[in-house]
């Protein structure tokens, strides 16, 4: 291969690294990696002239997957920070996956299973029944009153409906 | 000898070999990581006694030397990618074929120097850590954020212009050592000192111009490094080269 297929190939590279991290701007350890090779590629393929169009291109698809991601992840995590409901249910989520048999969990016959709560939770139907007070699981099964008013508590803001 | 056309010479070098460059560096990063995993493991296993302290200690020391003398390999191979344009894998390990111990001696009074120069970043940090001395630094009692803050900036100042007056002196031991085998570590320094009068402020803003780059390692979690450090050791490879006047073949 002589020098410009091999200046060629590394914009290429470069590009198609920047078409990868502008479609997974979503997610953060895909696209920042990605993004960051990317541009390095594009500006080490220019050697010692001008950038052609193509590594302009994957520079500026790139440049704009990067500070998209960045965006996206820190308002991500400010949501996360600043609202105390999303946190409950995220921690909830969290418990039901490393501890799925905890005291408050699906040990009654009657409560409802796992799944069926992750559905709930995750459609919002959950907060909204607590919100109202029509859930018939107020406090999970098995557990006494006092426990079930500190997880309604912790759901709602800190007020005990 | 500018920034711009040493960094411009190394991107048309690197093209066509790059790839390699990437290898080597892939080959570094990862004996570096078993190297740090086998001194954690020593660490931790290590009985809380004078011999299990010892031998901690031993065991640092050596896989110390060890990841010198990859980095002394490293340095080798991008001066012949920096001279010639290419290079083998079995560069990476010179420092294990020839003049070991000078090169171990010589790799730990630049690590020496290097400590000293940030002496007064690493006494912040630690200030800061340990939240207690906050209240009385260099025996002057602090009262409020304002008083710290200074001391902070006067930390980073001072440590910059150690870098910046002594380190910097020393930055071309290592180049020196693999071109000129038979000089002992104490000539290395001094033959890096004479080279490097009336060019630090060159090599400084030479660094300077990479911090870009540094951002891209960091926002990438440090896997667009291996990318970067090819760049980085190629053209410091230039930079000597130009220094000591033996010009590359390759014609670039």
């Amino acid at each position: 291969m002589n020098h410009s297929d091999n200046r060629s190939a590394m914009v290429t590279v470069s590009f198609v690294l920047a078409l990868v991290a502008f479609a997974s701007f979503q997610i953060f350890f895909i696209s920042l990696p990605c993004a960051s090779v990317s541009i390095i590629l594009a500006l080490i393929s220019r050697g010692d002239g001008p950038l052609v169009p193509r590594a302009k291109a994957a520079l500026a698809c790139a440049s704009a997957a990067a500070i998209l991601t960045t965006v996206l992840t820190m308002s991500a995590v400010y949501t996360y920070m600043h609202n105390p409901q999303l946190r409950a249910e995220v921690e909830q989520l969290y418990q039901y996956y490393t501890d799925p048999d905890a005291e408050n969990g699906s040990t009654d016959a009657s409560s409802k299973s796992g799944e069926a709560l992750l559905r709930e939770i995750l459609s919002g139907q959950y907060r909204a029944d607590k919100q109202s007070g029509t859930s018939s699981d107020t406090a999970p099964s098995g557990t006494d009153p006092q426990r079930a008013n500190e997880v309604s508590a912790t759901l709602n803001g800190g007020r005990v409906i | 000898m500018t920034s711009s056309s040493l960094k411009a010479r190394s991107r048309a070098i690197l093209i066509d070999c790059y790839a390699f460059a990437v290898f080597a560096s892939i080959i570094i990063s990862v004996l570096n990581i078993v190297l740090f995993c086998l001194g954690d493991l020593a660490s931790f296993s290590s009985r809380r006694n004078i011999v299990g302290s010892s031998l901690n200690l031993l065991i640092s020391l050596i896989l110390f030397a060890v990841s010198t003398l990859l980095q002394t390999g490293y340095c080798f191979l991008s001066l012949n990618i920096a001279r010639t344009g290419h290079a083998r894998i079995r560069d990476l390990f010179l420092g294990f074929r020839y003049h070991t111990g000078r090169l171990v001696l010589l790799s730990m009074a630049l690590t020496v120097i290097q400590y000293l120069c940030a002496f007064p970043l690493v006494y912040l940090i630690f200030a800061f850590l340990l939240q207690g001395t906050r209240t009385s630094m260099f025996g002057v009692s602090l009262s409020s954020d304002l008083q710290f803050a200074g001391i902070a900036i006067l930390c980073l100042l001072l440590s910059a212009l150690l870098y910046g007056v002594f380190y910097l002196l020393y930055d071309q031991a290592l180049f020196l050592f693999i071109d000129h085998q038979d000089y002992r570590f104490l000539q290395c320094l001094k033959e890096s000192r004479k080279m490097m009068y009336g060019h630090r402020i060159q090599l400084f803003l030479l660094n300077l111009s990479f911090i870009g780059y540094w951002v891209l390692s960091i926002l990438s979690l440090g896997t667009a490094y291996i990318c970067v450090k090819p760049y980085i050791a190629v053209t410091k490879a230039l930079f000597y080269v130009e220094l000591s006047g033996q010009r590359d073949p390759y014609g670039i």
